[in-house]
């Protein structure tokens, strides 16, 4: 089963905003109710899925009946977190995301355009393509300044540094970094670590699951974490 | 001249208060524009001080009413009401309150004008137009509101936007066009030719005009005035034969508002509290009106004069015969349901009641809807009376919330149908004692207690037996499990299996969050009022209290969720 915006979901594990209301498909485990009769089995989450065991259950909660969003329903999480848990969170979600589409989609094209603003809650995307195919294989692209800067760099290194490569991945930097340091109020060092967090986050999201993908015969370019502005 | 320069001082004083607030977005002049007050000395202007995202319950609006008490204490023409914040030229011209001042919230107004700096543009022309086209009937002033230069661009622009209201509203009036030479008008002409227009509108309804009321109170003592009529009106107007049709038209509130609310001051020593109800009322104006302006701009004149006529004949006949057989309806003012034909129908084709979801005075709309079935049915059966008192009660135990799925209940199954559930809850930890403490605290503050609390210990090394076993003595109906199998989804498994089967609802609890202690009636509710909803999820906030670096690069990408 996948519809346009599914994969969306899936990948957006969180919960968005109101007005994006149509992709909250799941909600977060940490503030999350079940009508008990609904659950069936009752032993409800995948245990296969060590993250993104709620986002499979939200999806096949779909199908039981409505989910409904108490934004009002408030709880308070504590961000103590360490650099490792950081790493590890983000690792999971790169390899679990892909699991949890591949447990419930069907093959299939579907391409995203992010530029400007990446994947937030305000985001500026649009799925600009999605077939179902009789295919052997899922496509779930997204097509992100910084997948551009990866094939730009890549192309300039097999090229030996053929100019043209080069400046286009410059191009391509300068417009994947303008998101960190425009228009943010952090100061200028938590602005450079923060950063360069994002880099490693992203390449871990777009290589994590791009290898995780090819195990189950997915093509998955992940989404990039966009710079919010603080 | 000494009034005029301590009234300058006073402007003065409140310009700079305003540009020291971040959320004050502007002070604004109702009348001719804020040089133009001056100027002009047109006699009956306030001013309004607009306020960023504003709403009555606003932590700003608290200080800024504060704030404005303070400098009040200065320049004693500055009056703070009780929801806007007016500045009254009253203290050296008694003739201001008397004549009608035209005052705009910010609610209202922010919707389709934007102020940034010095300057006024309109974004949402849709809406400038629409509320135009059904305001100008009510205004006797015109209103500009601008902080901009009389000659700038923007000034222009907004005149010329007025100007294609009024064509229109000729048009509509089939009255003969007014043409000036060309398309630079000033203000001044604009308040001429409003001034005209709406001369031409009382005209043609041909309807009491208060042109300039001494003592609003000494005028309505000439009529009779039932309490009811004073409140629970969609248009907060008065129901009054001879003002009536001034407030018929939904406007985004204020006059109407402020009319109702001058009347029922001046009239407050002759009434009992009933009408101070008013202010609980006023809340939930916009919300209402919403769907009501879906409708009503696209009545033409005629219709409006049809209603009218409409009304009075209703308030004389069927009024009557419906109170005695209405029973607890009959505080709704009955002639209501022909004003509100479409505004019901609004409600009614909503079949999934979102509107009532949304809806700010759900006993207001229970008793509208009752109203409405009453007239289709002949008679009003039981289940309505009780689904409106039902509804009501829980909006005096203010509850909206709630109300508002009893409202959608009543909405799309004709009853109010409440499920008494048990809930248990859910807590999965692991190595997290400390903030399993502060979890399990906040969940002894709840409203409304679970049924059961299981707390599932996913293998941990520290000390969360002697944790739980700590807050039993509190938490009677906790229980503590342990998982030995390691992983998130198993220890969620193993919880909802030893959840036990007479809980109806299942809710999951980090262990390092806490809860608000309201959570787990907000979360829960819906399942009681609808039963096709399986599940709720509830907004996760992160406290950057003691967060660490990489927790804060952690709420910077997610001010959503973690697991």
């Amino acid at each position: 089963m996948i519809i346009p915006f599914q994969a969306e979901a899936y990948s957006f594990r969180y919960l968005p905003k109101s007005r994006h209301r149509a992709l909250a498909l799941f909600f977060p485990g940490a503030n999350v109710a079940f009508r008990r009769s609904a659950l069936k089995p009752i032993e409800f989450y995948d245990e296969k899925l060590h993250s993104g065991e709620d986002t499979d259950a939200g999806i096949r909660m779909v199908q039981q009946g409505e989910l409904f969003s108490t934004s009002s329903a408030r709880v308070v999480h504590t961000a103590n977190l360490s650099l490792r848990k950081l790493m590890l969170q983000w690792w999971r979600i790169a390899v679990y995301t892909v699991r949890v589409i591949r447990k419930h989609c069907d093959p299939g094209v579907e391409v995203f355009v992010r530029f400007g603003g990446g994947l937030g809650m305000d985001a500026q995307s649009r799925n600009v393509f999605y077939r179902e195919l009789k295919l052997p294989f899922t496509a779930i692209l997204f097509l992100t300044p910084f997948l551009f800067l990866n094939i730009f760099a890549i192309v300039s290194l097999m090229t030996w540094g053929n100019p043209v490569a080069l400046s286009l991945t410059a191009v391509a930097a300068a417009i994947y970094f303008r998101s960190d340091f425009l228009g943010t109020k952090i100061p200028i060092g938590k602005r450079i670590v923060f950063a360069a967090l994002r880099f490693v986050i992203n390449l871990m999201l777009l290589y994590g699951s791009l290898l995780e993908g090819f195990k189950h015969r997915l093509l998955y370019l992940n989404y990039e974490l966009d710079a919010r502005r603080a | 001249m000494a009034g005029r320069l301590y009234y300058a001082a006073a402007l003065l004083a409140l310009r700079v208060w305003a540009s020291s607030h971040r959320y004050v977005e502007a002070v604004l002049l109702c009348g001719s524009g804020a040089r133009g007050n001056l100027r002009y000395g047109v006699s009956d202007l306030d001013i309004v001080v607009i306020i960023k995202d504003c709403d009555n319950a606003s932590i700003f609006v608290a200080r800024c009413c504060a704030e404005l008490k303070l400098l009040a204490t200065i320049f004693p023409m500055i009056s703070v009401g009780p929801h806007e914040i007016v500045f009254k030229r009253s203290a050296f011209e008694q003739s201001v309150l008397v004549q009608r001042p035209f005052l705009l919230s910010v609610s209202d107004f922010s919707k389709f004008l934007y102020v940034r700096g010095s300057e006024v543009a309109i974004s949402i022309p849709y809406r400038i137009e629409h509320e135009l086209c059904t305001l100008n009937f009510l205004w006797d002033k015109l209103l500009i509101v601008t902080r901009a230069e009389p000659g700038s661009r923007y000034f222009r622009y907004l005149c010329d936007r007025l100007m294609q209201q009024f064509e229109a509203l000729e048009d509509r009036l089939e009255l003969p066009r007014r043409r000036f030479p060309d398309r630079n008008v000033t203000s001044t002409d604009l308040i001429v030719w409003h001034q005209e227009l709406t001369d031409s509108v009382y005209q043609r309804l041909s309807i009491f005009r208060p042109q300039t009321v001494p003592d609003l109170s000494a005028e309505l003592s000439a009529f009779e005035i039932p309490n009811r009529l004073f409140f629970e009106s969609p248009f907060h107007s008065v129901q009054h034969d001879r003002v009536s049709l001034r407030l018929l038209i939904p406007s985004s509130g204020m006059s109407a508002r402020l009319q109702a609310e001058r009347l029922i001051r001046s009239l407050a020593e002759r009434c009992d509290a009933d009408y101070f109800l008013l202010d609980g009322v006023l809340l939930p104006l916009r919300g209402k009106l919403d769907i009501l302006h879906q409708h009503t701009h696209r009545l033409t004149f005629h219709e409006v004069a049809g209603i009218t006529e409409e009304l009075s004949s209703v308030r004389s006949g069927v009024e009557e015969d419906l109170r005695a057989c209405v029973g607890a309806v009959q505080d709704a003012p009955v002639s209501l349901k022909k004003v509100n034909r479409e505004y019901i129908r609004g409600i009614r084709d909503d079949r999934n009641g979102v509107f009532a979801l949304k809806c700010k005075d759900p006993g207001f709309l229970a008793k509208v809807f009752a109203v409405w079935k009453c007239e289709e049915n002949g008679q009003v059966s039981e289940c309505d009376i009780e689904a409106v008192r039902t509804i009501e009660e829980t909006v005096k135990r203010e509850r909206l919330y709630e109300a508002q799925f009893q409202l959608r209940s009543y909405l799309v199954h004709g009853e109010v149908r409440i499920a008494n559930l048990q809930t248990s809850v859910l807590i999965i930890t692991r190595n997290r004692s400390s903030y399993l403490r502060k979890a399990l605290a906040s969940l002894g503050r709840q409203t409304m207690m679970p049924s059961e609390i299981i707390v599932v210990d996913n293998d941990s090394t520290d000390d969360t037996p002697q944790v739980v076993a700590e807050n039993v003595e509190q938490l009677p109906m906790l229980r503590y499990v342990k998982e030995t199998r390691p992983g998130i989804p198993c220890a969620r498994n193993r919880a909802l299996r030893e959840s036990s089967s007479d809980s109806d609802v299942v809710a999951f609890l980090d262990d390092d969050c806490v809860a608000a202690p309201d959570w787990l009636y907000l979360l829960t509710l819906p399942f009681s009022y609808d039963e096709s909803i399986v599940s709720t999820g509830g907004f996760v906030e992160f406290s950057s209290e003691d967060a660490t670096i990489w927790g804060e690069f952690y709420i910077n990408q997610r001010s959503g969720e973690s697991t």
